[in-house]
């Protein structure tokens, strides 16, 4: 009994810090951040309850809309990217030659130079009056508004977001791919598989659980892109390349919008856990499917 | 093996965390808010702390800096003060938000105030900052002009005021193109832009440009006429007029006119305002709406050509017509900081004093009471239509954030994603929206 | 393996080629714009400087307005103590709950986990509002405790799955020794967890690093406390006419991590990997 006892309270006190940390800085502001929702504060005055207003106005502005539009890109094709040139990177350098030693550093340095110092220099390069426009002016060419138009600028986003992550995915797979067993390829060509079936057949449901990781990871890290929009193209042109963390920390917190940048919060949590509950639903299928 | 990394860990832990805790403690004695960051927004009345003439005090400043308002410049302009109270030092920083006024909502927001902010704000913030209507020299006959709230709250004081609807061009790339007079109506402006085209396509006719500077150059040119003969901006916040219905339309059809002949840069929406305005002095642009502060600059960059100036054009082509015109440089003190009493007369000093309200007109080609000086061709030119104006107006009866969002649509005409109209309407569902 | 000869690798050659150049760009514009004059370095980016110098870069390390080193010392004392403290926090919870049996771990296990679907935009504004009654806000042990907190799910969901595939009957042999949870952590589990600890403090060292938001608001916007990217950011938005301030700075804030990189990227990778597969 002695024994026992003793377990549980070193149980309760190995768990307690972690449990207290997580509840304090996570669940308690998120209970308030529910709360605040519901109120009209702006960090400063009283806050008054005005009951759905900060959701009913989510439901009228067209520019929390375009936000959550490009976010959804963001999500859509960034995943789709990331994990398309990581396991596409990880299978071209999978063998462990010096170059491809070499490459894997490269992929993986954007992740170790932050979107800070990355996303001001994207934005020197591609700018209206950056480095690649400049370059062509000199040329004798017009210049391709890479930022300034809409579309482009929403595309360059996107393709800055994969260029500097799809490095770590690329590892993660790599990881998962050298633990497939040389010898069940080996016994897949002497069947007289080609590469395709190799990779159906062999390859895919040994990473089945890394692409999981790999689709989720990627997916939370989109829905939440601020830093990059920050540095890029500060939100613009006209508003179009906000994303909903941009509306929330740019917009209604500059604005002194608390309780509603609060809701918008809210809306994107109830999102996210959505749609990371339909992965785990969907590629448990899929896993199903490929072991069976 | 890990274990001792661990243990250097740890020690390099330890060393970094002596050697950081002196300079911790160091920066808290000499802080600015972070003694008073506990308090709520309760007015400081103490007076008594402040008077220690011996103690080292540095006083932080939040300051509007541009490439005329620099840091230095802030540091000229508050130095004769500094002289006299020699155990302050001034710490002028500029803000890494978008503008002074978001910085200081964060700042509110992460209660680490400034002890004196300088540069332009609105209503949104004035309950956090000290009211000056409770002071002699803040009233009454000053250089300048107020920030006034509600209630008949003074918020914020200026030395000196500014205009904004102009129109920079160059004379040399007007005359060749065959450009004879200044248009004075939207419709001969645009004409004249096109004449420019003819000329020569490589030049911009009229830079309109991206971030801040596109909400300056509409508001610049409209608002002349949105306050002209009745308050629209009051009409509009009360939900009585349209923006639709507004002068702000007129401007915004003009802008979707000249992005489909042409007349503006493609990349319009992405030109930052530095590059605005090194675009105009090197010749690029024939064609640049600003305000007055740009003159220094202009005449810095500008090593080829004539630069001269006009009023921006209205739609039925007045002639002398009202000035957007707005305080500048102006100060303002927020409740919490650390050193209320001493950024008061470091503001009083800044907005009062003939020195440094001169010091105020001539670093931007501001106006203030009582101040003459002695000014560039452009600059007297600008003073020229300052005089025949027929008087400044300003937009405190704006919502909250307007200005600034008006911006946001038409950066939408500059890429082609919007019409006018549908700019207007998009402005119109802002408005709705935060009328309540 | 059979790859299709020449052709093949002529590929794959290019592709690396491709892959390195644009991988690079950045790099290089960093690099070499560092020397340069803000005039050329806006007129060619590209080109190699033409007036080589090493005064911006001198100029950027005495610039009075960021200091550098303060800022490395202040990372660098955030990054060990967020790591010692998460590994003390996260360590013996992921224990308690890999080895625990019953539902109330499995509801502590969720819990811990659901925090990672929390986007830190919800909780930004109201964390504020608790450091504040806390008295943590703008202190140092605020920014420790609250970064600390961040790292607490993805970590205890690694150290978890790791543990679980160490066998109990090491636990077992340790109880049999007298051995009480705490030691049998300590002293038999954690020194098997080293791929998952590595992964772990590479995923904690690049967070904190490149966490911006955190230092930000909780130090304060206006406060003198800065860390490298807190500082750089501040430093371009406020400098950003002036090219030969930004690219220096950024230079000198981004070199000493690439250093440490090309030094311990085998580790780094590797590191990251193992810890994935069991994971």
């Amino acid at each position: 009994m002695g024994r026992r006892a003793a377990e549980k309270i070193a149980d309760i006190s190995m768990l307690s810090p972690a449990v207290l940390l997580v509840v304090v800085f996570c669940v308690i502001p998120l209970g308030l951040a529910i709360y605040l929702s519901f109120t009209d504060w702006n960090g400063f005055d009283e806050a008054n309850m005005v009951g759905w207003a900060n959701y009913k106005r989510i439901g009228s502005d067209r520019d929390v809309h375009r936000a959550a539009i490009f976010t959804g890109l963001i999500a859509i094709f960034g995943t789709l990217g990331l994990n398309v040139f990581g396991l596409g990177t990880a299978m071209l350098l999978n063998r462990n030659t010096r170059v491809n030693r070499f490459m894997r550093f490269l992929a993986f340095s954007p992740f170790v130079l932050g979107a800070v110092v990355l996303g001001f220099l994207w934005n020197a390069i591609l700018g209206p009056r950056g480095a690649i426009n400049t370059l062509l002016k000199t040329w004798g060419y017009g210049s391709i508004p890479f930022l300034s138009q809409s579309t482009p600028a929403k595309i360059s986003v996107i393709c800055v977001i994969i260029w500097a992550s799809y490095g770590f995915h690329a590892v993660l797979y790599l990881a998962g791919l050298q633990t497939i067993d040389q010898s069940l390829i080996e016994a897949a060509v002497v069947d007289g598989a080609n590469r395709w079936q190799i990779f159906r057949r062999v390859k895919l449901p040994v990473l089945a659980p890394t692409i999981t990781v790999n689709l989720t990871l990627a997916m939370i890290g989109m829905l939440k892109v601020y830093e990059w929009v920050l540095t890029i193209t500060k939100g613009g042109p006209g508003g179009r390349t906000q994303t909903i963390a941009y509306e929330i920390l740019s917009v209604a917190f500059d604005n002194s919008w608390l309780g509603y940048g609060c809701a918008q919060g809210v809306v994107l949590m109830v999102i996210l856990v959505v749609l990371s509950v339909a992965i785990q639903i969907a590629r448990r299928k899929s896993e199903e499917d490929v072991a069976a | 093996m890990r274990t001792a990394k661990r243990s250097i860990a740890i020690l390099t832990g330890a060393v970094l965390s002596v050697g950081f805790m002196a300079g911790c403690s160091d920066d808290k004695t000499e802080g600015s808010g972070d003694a008073s960051a506990t308090a709520t927004a309760a007015e400081e009345t103490t007076e008594a702390a402040t008077e220690e003439a011996t103690e080292p005090v540095t006083l932080r400043m939040l300051a509007n800096v541009t490439p005329v308002l620099t840091e230095e410049w802030y540091q000229e302009w508050a130095q004769p003060w500094l002289d006299a109270h020699p155990n302050v030092t001034l710490e002028v920083d500029g803000p890494t938000a978008e503008g002074v006024e978001q910085q200081f909502q964060q700042e509110i927001a992460a209660q680490d105030v400034p002890d004196i902010i300088s540069g332009g704000m609105g209503k949104t913030t004035a309950s956090q900052l000290v009211d000056l209507s409770a002071y002699d020299w803040a009233t009454g006959d000053i250089p300048g002009t107020t920030y006034n709230g509600d209630n008949g709250v003074i918020f914020g004081i200026a030395p000196a005021v500014q205009i904004q609807s102009l129109v920079y061009y160059n004379e040399d790339v007007w005359t060749a193109a065959g450009i004879t007079e200044q248009p004075k109506s939207l419709d001969e402006f645009t004409e004249a832009l096109r004449a420019i085209k003819a000329y020569d396509s490589s030049i911009i006719p009229l830079l309109l440009s991206g971030e801040w500077t596109t909400q300056a150059e509409v508001n610049e040119m409209a608002v002349p006429s949105v306050m002209g003969s009745t308050d629209q901006l009051a009409a509009i916040a009360d939900g009585s007029l349209q923006v639709a219905d507004s002068a702000y339309a007129p401007y915004f059809e003009a802008v979707e006119t000249w992005v489909a002949e042409g007349l503006v840069s493609p990349d319009a929406a992405a030109i930052t305002y530095d590059d605005s305005l090194s675009m105009f002095s090197t010749g690029e642009a024939a064609t640049y709406v600003m305000g007055a502060w740009a003159v220094s600059t202009i005449n810095e960059l500008n090593t080829t050509f004539t630069a001269k100036v006009m009023e921006t054009p209205t739609p039925e082509g007045t002639t002398g017509h009202a000035q957007y015109g707005n305080p500048a440089v102006g100060v303002y003190v927020p409740k919490d900081g650390a050193n209320v009493d001493l950024a008061l007369d470091l503001a009083k000093y800044l907005t009062t004093d003939t020195e440094a309200v001169t010091k105020a007109c001539v670093v931007e080609g501001n106006f203030a009471k009582g101040v003459t000086y002695e000014s560039t061709p452009l600059g007297e030119e600008v003073n020229a239509i300052y005089g025949a104006a027929s008087g400044l107006v300003a937009v405190d009866t704006a919502l909250p954030g307007f200005m600034d969002q008006v911006g946001v649509p038409v950066q939408s005409i500059l890429t082609g994603d919007f019409t006018a109209a549908q700019a207007l309407d998009e402005l119109q569902s802002w408005v709705d929206q935060n009328r309540g | 393996m059979k790859r299709s000869g020449v052709l093949g690798k002529l590929g794959h050659l290019a592709g690396v080629v491709a892959l390195s150049l644009i991988m690079l760009v950045p790099l290089y514009l960093l690099v070499i714009n560092s020397f340069k004059s803000d005039a050329e370095i806006r007129l060619s980016a590209f080109a190699l400087p033409g007036d080589f110098t090493f005064d911006y870069i001198v100029g950027a390390a005495t610039d009075p307005k960021f200091n550098m080193l303060k800022a490395y010392a202040v990372t660098l004392f955030l990054v060990v103590v967020v790591n010692i403290l998460s590994i003390l926090v996260t360590g013996p919870a992921a224990y308690a709950i890999a080895r625990g049996r019953g539902m109330a771990y499995r509801a502590i296990m969720l819990l811990l986990l659901g925090a990672l679907f929390i986007p830190g935009q919800v909780t930004l504004i109201p964390l504020i509002y608790v450091l504040r009654t806390l008295g943590l806000m703008h202190t140092l042990p605020g920014l420790f405790l609250t970064s600390t907190g961040a790292t607490i799910p993805t970590t205890v969901f690694l150290f978890s799955a790791y543990i679980k595939s160490i066998p109990r009957d090491l636990d077992e042999s340790a109880k049999l020794d007298g051995a009480g949870r705490y030691r049998t952590f300590w002293q038999i589990i954690f020194p098997i967890m080293k791929p998952a600890v590595a992964t772990a403090m590479v995923l904690n060292v690049v967070g904190i690093w490149v966490d911006f938001l955190g230092p930000r608001i909780i130090l304060g916007p206006g406060s003198n406390v800065r860390t490298v990217t807190t500082g750089v950011y501040a430093y371009i938005t406020k400098y950003d006419t002036d090219f030969s301030k930004v690219y220096p700075t950024m230079l000198l804030a981004v070199a000493p991590v690439l250093i440490f990189y090309v030094l311990l990227q085998k580790r780094i990778i590797g590191g990251l990997a193992a810890g994935a597969i069991k994971g």
